[in-house]
């Protein structure tokens, strides 16, 4: 059997292909469980490379990922896509998808944004999504819900623990990257048999570079994760394709799956503060030495808080923040990294 | 162009309203800060006077002072690709003025994201700044229809500021005053839907250039007396304009429709470009989104609640083709001019594939061309005029 950090994903998805339907998505609040237990595999989009078709649909000022993933979308065929809420440009993305790529089943799952007073509300459109659902695939039953939720619990915790040992040793972040990847990726049975042994066998490393928090949605290109652990030791990321996945949903139901949400902190919901709060508290927990913000050229969402952010950690934490552009310059990553890691050395 | 004399009277009416906010501690009066797209009508029973960020900023723009200001917030750390509304107001907050002296500080701001997620973003920053309440509205994205369970959220939402709003604001929610607003918005909105509609008159005795001037009231005003005798008067003088024969544009010889939010600070050098090939813009779809009004009087929270959902940044492609292909028709245009503007996302993206559809559908052309509302350092005007000409040119003016 392969390996976690190993295995080809691309091709699994294609040789999954022949005997599974397959449903793209986007985001770590889609609600995959539900998709899971409807006997389809969500898998999460992380685009082409280079753009070419997506710049006919899709301005110059939009995100990378909006247009990698279009790109990888135009040139795929998924059975279905499913979409959530987050930002306006995901929002107009569903749309845009919609209209240029044939699918047997299309949903945007319209989340709420201010999580605080949205739960009855979350409730209810989980459950429309789920009838709209099992029109397509047939009918969900309850416990086939519990079982599927149990089932991502399980692997949640896994990958709890694997950042858990991120406090004690390094354990190098493009590995990381890639079991979240693997984790959005595969049937989530397989991949959980795969991180336990991972766990099991995974050696801590010693690393005396400086710890740092990573913070961003999901980072494109992975080599950058790479440049800066050559300075840098990452003990904890504040990612969608990252911590913020590890939330466990209590109550096997979709009440369960909706308060799961309440816990996970998107810059595209209601309330900054209280997100630069819990980022603060998980650097203490992490005993971080600094904060590189790895931020999409053209995302809001992370822009906007990005200034309240720096202010509320630069007395305790300095920052650095990266813009990264289509094609990010990786030398000039580089040397902003390393000016900053000798930096925070002192 | 040829300015409507009304458009003395909406100074007044809109200088009046600033000043009326900036003595508003005078009169025991709430200040609160208000997005576009926010069920304003909620407000109004309380007393509040409600200024707009946005129509702010649009009149920073429409001064020029646009890149000065968001170099401002540049300063402070916020990215240039950020919204250029928020830059803008960001800088004015910062600099303590702006064309009519600064906005006054807010009591509370009130913000809805059905235009967009950036208001979240920019209200809960100006929130932290002033240190006052920010009174949320989260209406959900409507792809197909207005769900049930979408509505009843909007509704509870909003039936939980009014005991907020009655300690804010030190009176008590009046059921009656309430509903007496509604029905002034909804006159309000049906009169600028019948000024708009002028727009369909052969030749066009108003071009969007006048909408986007005269918008400020149904943004900023809705739900008064004030702007219901405003749009009367002018409604009057866009009848007497067509009894004259008085067209907006001379020799109207091509008629067109304007998509996206304008660009403020170019107004008049555009309306020059159109003016000189008898091009006029006879309707858009940014002042047509205040153009809708159902109110159910035995259920008042509802309909405002359907009402907010379903404005025109807060639907799907699909359902803004159909909007636009009604404006095509009812307003008989012979193209289209889509601005694309870097500061809006919900506006902008998905434009490309609109024009195709409305190509498509409709058979007219459509020009898209780049811009931004307020910075003007995003706008190549020589560029842009050159296609504006030459679609001009195709389209035999």
């Amino acid at each position: 059997m392969e390996n976690v950090t190993t295995i080809d994903l691309q091709k699994y998805i294609a040789e999954k292909k022949e005997t599974t339907k397959i449903f793209a998505h986007f985001c770590s609040h889609t609600p995959e469980e539900i998709i899971h237990a409807a006997g389809i595999l969500p898998v999460r989009v992380f685009g082409e490379d280079t753009i070419e078709k997506a710049s006919t649909h899709l301005q110059s000022y939009c995100c990378s990922y909006a247009k990698r993933v279009l790109e990888q979308g135009l040139a795929s065929e998924y059975d279905g896509t499913v979409f959530v809420h987050s930002c306006d440009t995901m929002q107009r993305l569903s749309d845009i998808w919609a209209q240029n790529i044939p699918e047997q089943f299309h949903e945007t799952v319209i989340f709420p944004i201010a999580v605080d007073k949205g739960l009855n509300y979350l409730v209810k459109e989980l459950q429309r999504f789920k009838t709209r659902l099992e029109e397509y695939a047939g009918d969900i039953s309850e416990d086939s819900l519990k079982k599927s939720i149990q089932i991502y619990n399980e692997n949640r915790g896994l990958l709890h623990k694997l950042y858990e040992k991120r406090k004690e040793g390094h354990i190098p972040a493009v590995t990381v990257d890639k079991i979240m990847r693997a984790s959005m990726t595969m049937v989530k049975e397989e991949h959980t048999e795969l991180l336990n042994q991972f766990l099991d066998e995974v050696e801590l490393q010693e690393n005396s570079h400086p710890r740092l928090l990573i913070v961003g949605s999901v980072v494109l290109d992975p080599e950058i994760l790479d440049i800066i652990e050559e300075y840098g030791s990452i003990r904890y990321d504040d990612l969608c394709v990252g911590s913020r996945y590890l939330e466990k949903a209590e109550e096997l139901s979709l009440k369960g799956i909706a308060q799961r949400y309440q816990r996970m902190w998107c810059p595209c919901r209601a309330a900054t503060s209280s997100r630069v709060d819990y980022l603060i508290e998980k650097c203490k927990e992490y005993s971080i030495d600094g904060a590189v913000l790895l931020l999409q050229k053209f995302c809001e969402p992370y822009f906007f808080e990005a200034v309240h952010f720096r202010n509320q950690l630069k007395e305790n934490y300095p920052c650095l923040q990266l813009e990264l552009e289509d094609q990010p310059s990786l030398e000039q990553i580089r040397t902003r990294v390393q000016a900053f890691c000798e930096m925070v050395e002192g | 162009m040829k300015k409507l004399h009304t458009y003395q009277d909406l100074k007044k009416l809109i200088g009046s309203h600033y000043m009326q906010a900036k003595t508003a501690q005078f009169f025991n009066q709430k200040v609160a800060w208000v997005s576009s797209g926010a069920p304003v009508e909620l407000l109004r029973p309380f007393d509040v006077i409600t200024v707009y960020p946005e129509n702010h900023t649009s009149i920073c723009g429409a001064a020029k002072v646009g890149p000065e200001y968001c170099e401002k917030a540049e300063a402070e750390g916020y990215s240039r690709d950020l919204c250029s509304y928020f830059r803008c107001d960001r800088g004015s907050t910062l600099l303590g003025t702006s064309p009519i002296g600064g906005l006054p500080d807010p009591d509370f701001l009130y913000g809805c994201n059905n235009i967009c997620g950036t208001i979240l973003k920019w209200y809960e920053i100006a929130s932290r700044h002033f240190d006052v309440p920010f009174l949320f509205v989260d209406t959900p994205f409507v792809h197909t229809e207005v769900h049930k369970h979408a509505a009843e959220y909007v509704i509870e939402q909003l039936e939980g500021f009014i005991p907020v709003l009655e300690s804010l604001t030190e009176r008590e929610f009046d059921e009656e005053k309430f509903v007496k607003g509604l029905y002034l918005s909804k006159e309000c909105v049906e009169l600028w839907k019948d000024v708009l509609l002028f727009g369909a008159h052969k030749p066009s005795p108003l071009t969007c250039f006048d909408a986007f001037t005269q918008m400020a009231a149904i943004v900023s005003l809705r739900g008064t007396e004030e702007a219901v005798n405003h749009y009367k008067a002018l409604k009057n003088e866009l009848h007497e304009r067509v009894q004259k024969g008085i067209s907006a544009v001379d020799d109207e010889k091509i008629r067109l429709l304007w998509d996206n939010i304008p660009v403020w600070y170019a107004m008049r050098s555009l309306s020059e470009i159109f003016e000189e090939y008898n091009a006029c813009l006879v309707a858009d779809t940014y002042t047509n989104a205040w153009a809708s009004a159902n109110i159910d009087t035995g259920n008042p929270m509802e309909s405002l609640a359907r009402n907010y959902l379903e404005i025109y940044l807060n639907i799907s492609m699909d359902l803004m083709l159909e909007r636009i292909v009604n404006l095509v028709k009812v307003f008989d245009v012979d193209g289209m001019v889509m601005h694309s503007n870097r500061s809006c996302k919900p506006y902008s993206l998905g434009q490309y594939d609109l024009a195709r559809n409305v190509k498509e559908e409709t058979g007219i052309p459509v020009l898209i061309i780049e811009a931004d509302m307020v910075d003007s350092r995003s706008y190549a005007e020589a560029q842009t005029k050159t296609r504006i000409e030459a679609f001009l040119e195709s389209l035999g003016g």
